[in-house]
């Protein structure tokens, strides 16, 4: 037998071979199915850190659904994570409020006409009634940006569990999709 | 007869199935590996698609693409680790998040783009009643002088032509973002379409071709004077 063949058949080595083969599957878990993240900032205030002003330094721990952005599967609501499209290295969270074809009415950083969203775009805003840097400051943004869906709250205990997905009230209004514009323009209004 | 079925028998009944369980596991972790690989440092891919012409054929040539050079150990990414002018990545589609493009970067943030750059000698005009022809135009085409009217066609002639879609449009390119244009610029949906397009979507660099003609992909662009390259930039 060759030195390289018993090495490779020690028993240590191969109990240390056996758990290495693990850990590309556990990459793949983490970055296609579930992970876990921390939520930092006020942009998303109602649903993530209420209370920042009385302990900024906190965080929230959600668990992040991947698979569904893997399945290319976005709904008007949903929390998501995506690469903030001024800062490549920076991860934010908001929600989806609408989806292409829809027809948003911007809130003041950009101008009021409506917008209509272009093909595999989409309108993301925080939920916070303050100013945050959303869709409204960048405009619609690629879905290739998304990474994930907020999926559940783990993180304090108290507010532990699953994120609705619900358009919040100020955003409720502004969105009409494809099929009530047409049916408006054919119609009018009722 | 009789004997040779029972030597079928015999290797059939001394057959067994692989074990269900642990080959399930090594499938799946040897995928995982490969994936990591591809994800992490070299993928070959097939890019096809009329859109980078003379650099790779529409056929689909294999390419090897890597995220490599855009990536650096801290979270916090240096300007250098950026796409640079020039690079052919391969990013994903803003149309379609589901499907990758690979273009060529030609601005990076902060630039001016025009967004139709097609200008100069021979180009191609659609008429009013929608009938494309080919007209010359010199590079230098002189207003003032009475006598090259005759000759050239003349300015007045130039504005009534309905222009090309974002011709003479200048655009400054966002924070973050880059400029993705096709080598082949008459045929090719790119950032003329969608606009720039985030960082973040850029994937992976173009390498090198391996598959027809094997060569190292290069960052193409010239440099050029800003006063020769165009005078309407100045003013």
């Amino acid at each position: 037998m060759s030195k390289a063949g018993s090495f490779f058949r020690q028993k240590g080595v191969k109990d240390a071979f056996r758990v290495l083969a693990w850990v590309p599957v556990g990459i793949f878990f983490t970055r296609h199915i579930y992970s876990l993240a921390s939520v930092t900032g006020g942009s998303m205030q109602p649903t993530f850190n209420p209370n920042l002003s009385s302990a900024p330094l906190h965080h929230d721990v959600v668990l992040l659904e991947r698979w569904s952005v893997a399945i290319s599967r976005f709904r008007r609501g949903d929390v998501v994570t995506l690469w903030s499209p001024q800062n490549p290295e920076l991860l934010t969270t908001k929600r989806i409020i609408a989806l292409e074809g829809d027809l948003v009415n911007p809130l003041p950083p950009s101008p009021p006409t409506p917008i209509r969203i272009p093909p595999g775009h989409c309108w993301v805003e925080g939920d916070s009634k303050f100013q945050t840097r959303d869709s409204n400051t960048y405009g619609p943004i690629p879905l290739g940006l998304i990474t994930s869906r907020v999926a559940y709250i783990l993180w304090p205990w108290p507010r532990r569990g699953i994120i609705d997905n619900q358009l919040p009230t100020k955003s409720k209004d502004r969105v009409k999709s494809l099929g009530q514009t047409f049916l408006q323009s054919r119609f009018g209004e009722h | 007869m009789a004997s040779s079925f029972s030597r079928f028998q015999h290797v059939f009944s001394r057959y067994r199935p692989p074990p269900l369980l642990p080959t399930t596991i090594r499938t799946i972790q040897i995928l995982a590996t490969l994936h990591l690989i591809s994800t992490t440092l070299v993928e070959l891919r097939i890019c096809t698609g009329f859109s980078m012409l003379p650099t790779l054929s529409q056929h689909g040539d294999c390419v090897v693409v890597s995220p490599l050079p855009y990536w650096s150990p801290f979270t916090e990414k240096h300007k250098d680790k950026r796409p640079k002018r020039g690079d052919v990545v391969v990013a994903t589609s803003p149309m379609d998040s589901r499907q990758t493009v690979c273009k060529r970067v030609l601005g990076i943030e902060g630039d001016m783009i025009e967004i139709e750059p097609r200008r100069g000698g021979q180009r191609k005009w659609i008429d009013n009643s929608g009938v494309g022809f080919m007209v010359d135009i010199p590079q230098d085409v002189e207003l003032e002088h009475e006598e090259n009217k005759e000759k050239h066609i003349t300015y007045k002639d130039l504005s009534i032509k309905p222009k090309r879609n974002g011709e003479n449009q200048w655009i400054k390119i966002p924070k973050g973002h880059v400029w993705l244009v096709g080598d082949n610029l008459s045929n090719s949906t790119d950032s003329r379409k969608y606009g720039p397009v985030p960082v973040a979507m850029v994937k992976g660099k173009v390498l090198a071709r391996i598959y027809p003609n094997p060569t190292w992909i290069e960052n193409n662009l010239k440099e050029i004077d800003q006063q020769t390259s165009n005078p309407q930039m100045l003013s």
